[in-house]
């Protein structure tokens, strides 16, 4: 899977303030946007305000999009620093995976479904950027290129932050017994 | 399990399916004697399955309806902020010529000049004026249809008017400005008046 862009006259467009064009960009990215809010927070209204709050930032921002650079990457930054940065202000972790995997909508069979709980968990209590990483490598199979693109690193320190992300996700889980 | 073979790199670029072929040929025979990068592996399709299952479902149609309102509210407001400066400057220009005195023949203020008119005296002539152009153009369009238009005499503009149309020029501008701030601030909220509280979707 690869970031989708869209096309450079509509992102002018809507750069210049059309409705239509903004609207475009919207149809085009909230799924991908809500989709990884959620899978920062763990929470479906937090994921609703931070969707909602890159969106708002894109329209103020959208000045300071270079059309020579790729729309896809640059919003994306920018949709990645919103969710993180809310995720560090807030503080609701503690009861992320129980109050929230009922939120899910297809759910586990019982006997794998503590397994992937503690998954869950230990995905919830990794530092904002590593889940980021984890995110946007897991859940939007993205390359290692593309995740720099969006997070503004080389390709090297992906590869090393997800590879560290992976290693504490394992030593948590082998310490509460999941095979990870 | 950890592996002590030091490929935990190499395991992680074979899962991935960032390696070239060839080196993923020889990787797959390293897995066979390696139990650590086996299970590391498994490790890993283990934390991507469990992220699978957590699917928020489809974008709520109250999301979609503030994302989609952002701009529609937003443009507008830019366009208001524009009438509103168009207003204030034309206030502003009412008001200097209310205010401000006329030197008698050049129509330049003039503070101190002994031959000053009333500012107000001076724009009932420039209304006078404007009612006797309106009045010959009337004559001419009367003498051209051969019909009899009643225009009636010259209406002068008086100090009292131009002060009540500065005055609404103020209160609309102050209008303009209310409501697109009104409905910035309902768009930041949400589609509806009490956006905050359509945040529950469940």
């Amino acid at each position: 899977m690869s970031l989708p862009e869209p096309r450079s006259e509509v992102v002018e467009r809507a750069r210049r303030g059309d409705p239509q064009a903004f609207g475009e960009i919207v149809r085009i990215y909230e799924r991908m946007v809500y989709n990884f809010a959620f899978r920062m927070s763990f929470n479906r209204e937090d994921a609703i305000d931070m969707t909602q709050e890159v969106f708002l930032r894109l329209f103020r921002n959208f000045g300071k999009f270079e059309p020579s650079r790729g729309f896809g990457a640059w919003f994306m930054r920018l949709a990645v620093n919103v969710c993180i940065n809310e995720r560090r202000g807030r503080t609701r972790r503690s009861s992320l995976v129980q109050a929230d995997s009922a939120e899910c909508e297809s759910r586990p069979a019982a006997t794998a479904e503590i397994g992937k709980d503690r998954i869950l968990r230990a995905v919830a209590d990794l530092n904002p950027s590593y889940r980021a990483v984890v995110m946007l490598r897991y859940i939007e199979d993205l390359s290692y290129g593309e995740v720099g693109r969006i997070l503004g690193l080389p390709e090297g320190t992906v590869k090393n932050r997800l590879f560290r992300a992976r290693e504490v996700l394992r030593a948590r889980l082998e310490k509460v017994g999941v095979d990870g | 399990m950890r592996s002590a073979c030091g490929r935990g790199s190499d395991a992680q670029e074979y899962f991935d399916g960032a390696m070239d072929a060839e080196k993923s040929r020889e990787f797959r025979l390293h897995l066979e004697g390696c139990p650590g990068c086996r299970a590391r592996i498994e490790g890993y399709g283990a934390i991507g399955a469990a992220l699978s299952d957590l699917n928020p479902g489809p974008v709520p149609a109250v999301l979609h309806e503030r994302l989609m309102g952002i701009v529609p509210v937003a443009a507008p407001r830019r366009v208001r902020i524009w009438a509103a400066a168009a207003l204030l400057a034309a206030s502003s220009v009412l008001f200097w010529l209310m205010f401000m005195p006329f030197s008698a023949g050049t129509g330049m203020p003039n503070p101190g000049d002994g031959g000053l008119l009333s500012p107000v005296r001076e724009l009932n002539r420039i209304g006078g004026m404007v009612g006797e152009n309106v009045e010959s153009v009337a004559s001419s369009v009367r003498d051209f249809a051969e019909v009899d238009l009643d225009i009636g005499a010259a209406v002068p503009l008086e100090g009292g008017t131009l002060a009540a149309v500065f005055a609404a020029m103020v209160a609309a501008t102050a209008f303009v400005n209310a409501a697109a701030y009104r409905r910035y601030r309902a768009a930041a909220r949400g589609p509806a008046a009490g956006g905050m509280t359509e945040r529950r979707t469940t």
